[in-house]
């Protein structure tokens, strides 16, 4: 066999308590890639990293890194990187402490303080080798994580919910900091995370997961563009989904009013209104949207409109300069972007 | 200048009302505690029959250098062996869940609160020259002469303090290996480190403060050691504490029993602060580490071995006990029961043992019930102040029980035995010196779960428009009436188990339980030896009873005791 560089997780299952936590799952991450792994909570991403790591042993199917089959290779010989949700840093050991830690063989003592200086410099905290972990910030403790994650050269970067426990302002700096270094290592790296917004910005490749399995894979903009299902496309913020029906010669006209053309089997279909791309239209026009405005929320440079329809709730966004009634009032949208989904709710 | 710069100022006014709760037991600490022991100092130093001549021996005779080695190093090796049983035993409780596991824990739990007679009695019961070991190995063909012959031994004195205090032990160490997240030591893993480098770089950092603090608590425990010693080692192993005694009893040279007496205090006070600093700071996060299942055979079989190993070894000498107390050289017979009642040997100013129990439960509800108020007014009192104030009060108030009791004894009879405070002839003494040793119990138990309690809840009662007593009667009492039953309980147990102050002080009228016991062991004679196992037996009962309320109600203290 050819050799391949990377990991490859091929029909992974793990069963707990007669559940399967982790179902058939197969993936593959060559480096110089960051594989997103999202899902809701529950649905089994860190066991899957778990289970990568050799923390928890696979029911069924194999993990193989650079062609070798690690099913007996144990935690401590895999040669891993991970971050934990929380760091799991060493609260008995300083912060060189820690990111030398696993720094073993070969380097003489010179050779530890020069790396642990030059990674110290890479995540921006550079003098800090002396810092007890209680004195670190959030931002710090993370940045410290990652230092000690990538120290030994991994074959293979794992980070688990990475900006989890951090505050929103914070999380998005780190995260372009994150990219950069990431961009720079070459490592193959599985970024696990809840936030889609993290997923779209760190993932060259991306697989939604839910209860266990993955329900969907491909590039971050392909699956944002074409979300198929109605779950995916909720777990993406996509929420505006309304019934309709395809006729036989493939017009889909939806609960609400806007119709469009869509090959395919007739009948009862799901239907994604995108938010963005809405223009307000008189309310005569053929096939708007028509709807109680229920209230406007000014975000910047859009404003968010929350309406009240005979399918429920939806939520559209337009530029803030755009003349809207009072809320209360009906309005008329003409909305441009929909797609079927199959519905798998 | 800042607006308003003086509302701090204001609010920092002196408050009065921790220092109201707190007058009473400063009173009774200064009065039976401190002023003792300044008494002690004083007739070591300048005593009006002392002179230097008297403490001449100290350092020109060898023997009381030999006694402060041998004191010392018996208690590093029982520490040492304590801490090394307490590892495995603290491993398998902070990590598996099996079924019994809380009867387990309270099950070996039970010598910590034993009267040391009674472990003493026991071990003699289990491996002494009659005891159960003995006549089991007795009845092997060719065996004629006891086998096993432990009397006197280092060996004995090792084991009875190992199982005094592996509980204890493994109790601290557990509370804080649970504490450990186990992501840390995954985290260590994934970068490389094996089982072994784990546990080193890992765990046992981690895990240190809690061992210091144990093996510290262990060491003061055994450098004190008194029931044990004096009736399992005879006179070979005399440690400071039993010479204190001998010098006071047979030889009768104060001074230099009160010389000795400065010497422990040096030592037991500088290993009570290591102590409290030590478990202050490894009072971390309780991010409990979940238990579980063992999960592979291997698991299993570790867990099960520790377990039973533990089990066999806590139950051996008190099962033996009960047994060699209703066995005879006739066979079995409920002869030293029946006659505890009775002056068989018709003795003048004869006390029965029957007597003595009595004496022992009175003097134990009476210390009980001072001691309650005592500890809840220092534990109270002591959170009211601010908190580097308040834990300094906590720990002058909690030094009685660092003090040997062979100490505070001595330092009663040379203080109050003259007006205006002669209180030698009467009870009111030994009750004093139970209180005195007990009502810590109270204080520390009642203090941990008043810090436990989130002091928005008496903000939210006030709000809510309740008044201090209201607060107290609505919102701290229900929170706290467990660990005062659990404090009291252990001030009963104390009471009852009382030797070394009691030993001193009590006049022969007027014996306690563990003090009747040890009289009859100096006895010779079957039936006196049966007499005093079966009295053991009673004191193993009662406090171990005891022990089952505190069980009952699920407080879990006993670690952090």
């Amino acid at each position: 066999m050819a050799f391949e560089a990377g990991l490859r997780v091929d029909g992974v299952s793990f069963v707990a308590a007669g559940r399967a936590i982790v179902d058939d799952v197969s993936l593959a991450v060559a480096p110089g890639e960051t594989l997103a792994v999202v899902g809701p909570s529950g649905c089994g991403k860190t066991t899957l990293l778990r289970l990568i790591a050799g923390l928890e042993q696979p029911s069924a199917g194999s993990v193989v890194c650079d062609s070798e089959d690690l099913a007996r290779v144990p935690v401590h010989k895999r040669r891993f990187g991970m971050m934990f949700q929380d760091f799991a840093l060493f609260p008995h050991l300083d912060v060189e402490g820690n990111v030398s830690f696993g720094l073993r063989g070969g380097y003489s003592k010179d050779a530890k303080g020069r790396r642990v200086a030059e990674l110290l410099e890479l995540v921006g905290l550079a003098g800090f080798g002396k810092r007890t972990i209680e004195a670190l910030s959030g931002g710090e403790r993370q940045r410290v994580a990652l230092a000690r994650a990538i120290a030994p050269e991994p074959r293979l970067l794992m980070l688990d919910e990475p900006l989890g426990s951090l505050d929103r302002g914070l999380r998005e700096r780190l995260l372009v900091e994150l990219k950069a270094i990431l961009g720079r290592l070459q490592i193959p790296t599985i970024y696990v995370t809840h936030d889609q917004f993290e997923a779209f910005a760190i993932g060259t490749a991306m697989v939604v997961m839910r209860s266990g399995r993955i329900v969907r894979s491909g590039t971050p903009q392909a699956i944002f563009e074409r979300p198929e299902t109605t779950f995916v496309a909720r777990f993406l913020g996509l929420d505006n989904i309304v019934p309709g029906a395809r006729s036989a010669d493939g017009i889909v006209t939806t609960a609400v009013g806007p119709r469009f053309a869509s090959e395919g089997v007739p009948g009862p279909v799901q239907v994604l209104l995108r938010h963005e791309g809405v223009a307000v239209v008189p309310e005569t026009m053929e096939s708007a949207l028509n709807a109680r405005l229920v209230s406007r929320l000014f975000q910047g440079a859009e404003v968010r409109l929350q309406l009240a329809t005979a399918a429920g709730p939806l939520e559209f966004a337009l530029p803030s300069e755009t003349t809207l009634p009072a809320a209360g009032e009906r309005i008329a949208l003409a909305v441009t972007h929909m797609q079927v989904l199959a519905d798998d709710d | 200048m800042p607006i308003g710069g003086s509302a701090p100022r204001q609010a920092r006014r002196m408050d009065l009302a921790p220092w109201a709760l707190l007058a009473l037991p400063l009173a009774f600490a200064l009065l039976f505690l401190v002023y003792p022991l300044q008494s002690i100092l004083r007739e070591s130093l300048v005593g009006e029959s002392a002179s230097l001549a008297d403490l001449r021996p100290l350092w020109s005779d060898s023997y009381y250098l030999e006694r402060l080695w041998f004191t010392t190093w018996q208690a590093i090796v029982s520490t040492g062996i304590t801490l090394a049983l307490a590892m495995p035993c603290a491993y398998v409780f902070a990590h598996y869940d099996f079924r019994g596991k809380s009867l387990v824990m309270a099950v070996v739990t039970i010598p910590f609160v034993l009267p040391t007679v009674v472990v003493a009695v026991a071990f003699s019961a289990l491996l002494g020259p009659s005891g159960i070991a003995n006549s089991a190995l007795l009845q092997l063909p060719g065996v004629e002469a006891a086998p096993i012959d432990l009397s006197n031994s280092i060996w004995l004195i090792l084991a009875a303090h190992v199982f005094y205090n592996v509980a204890l032990a493994s109790r601290i160490i557990a509370a804080s290996w649970t504490t450990i997240d186990p992501r840390i030591g995954e985290a260590a893993a994934i970068l490389g480190a094996g089982r072994f480098e784990r546990f080193v770089r890992v765990t046992l950092p981690q895990l240190r403060a809690a061992i210091l603090a144990a093996g510290s608590l262990v060491f003061l425990f055994c450098f004190t050691s008194f029931g044990v010693i004096l009736i399992l080692g005879g006179p070979h192993y005399s440690t400071i504490e039993t010479e204190i005694y001998r010098e006071l009893i047979f030889i009768f040279r104060p001074p230099l029993a009160a010389a000795l007496a400065m010497i422990q205090l040096a030592v037991t006070f500088g290993f009570l602060a290591v102590y409290s600093s030590l478990s202050r700071s490894s009072g971390g996060a309780a991010t409990a580490q979940r238990t579980r299942v063992p999960r592979s055979s291997r698991e299993a079989a570790l867990a099960a071995t520790v377990i039973v190993l533990l089990l066999v070894f806590t139950a051996a000498p008190l099962l033996a006990l009960a047994e060699r107390s209703v066995h005879s050289s006739g066979g079995y017979t409920l002869e030293f029961y029946r006659s505890l009642g009775e002056n068989v040997r018709r003795q003048a100013l004869f006390i029965t043992p029957f007597r003595a129990i009595w004496n022992s439960l009175t003097f134990a509800g009476i210390a009980t019930l001072l001691a309650l108020p005592l500890g809840t007014l220092t534990a109270y009192g002591a959170q009211k102040l601010r908190p580097r104030l308040g834990s300094l009060v906590e720990a002058f108030l909690l030094l009685p029980l660092g003090v040997s009791a062979v100490t505070l004894g001595l330092g009663f009879i040379i203080t109050f035995d003259e007006a205006p405070l002669n209180l030698r002839e009467t009870r009111w003494l030994l009750i004093v010196a139970h209180t005195l040793a007990a009502y810590p119990f109270v204080a520390r138990a009642v203090s941990a779960q008043l810090r436990s309690i989130d002091p928005r809840l008496r903000e939210a009662a006030r709000v809510l428009g309740e008044g201090a007593t209201g607060v107290f009667l609505r919102v701290d009492l229900p929170l706290i009436w467990r660990s005062v039953v659990v404090g009291a309980v252990f001030a009963f147990a104390t009471s009852m188990g009382e030797f070394g102050a009691t030993l001193l002080i009590a006049r022969p009228e007027w014996p306690t339980l563990p003090v009747a016991i040890f009289r009859y062991l100096g006895q010779p004679g079957e039936l006196n030896y049966g007499q005093a196992l079966a009295m053991s037996t009673i004191l193993m009962a009662v406090t171990g009873a005891g022990f089952v309320i505190i069980d009952r109600l699920r407080v879990r203290q006993l670690g952090t005791f």
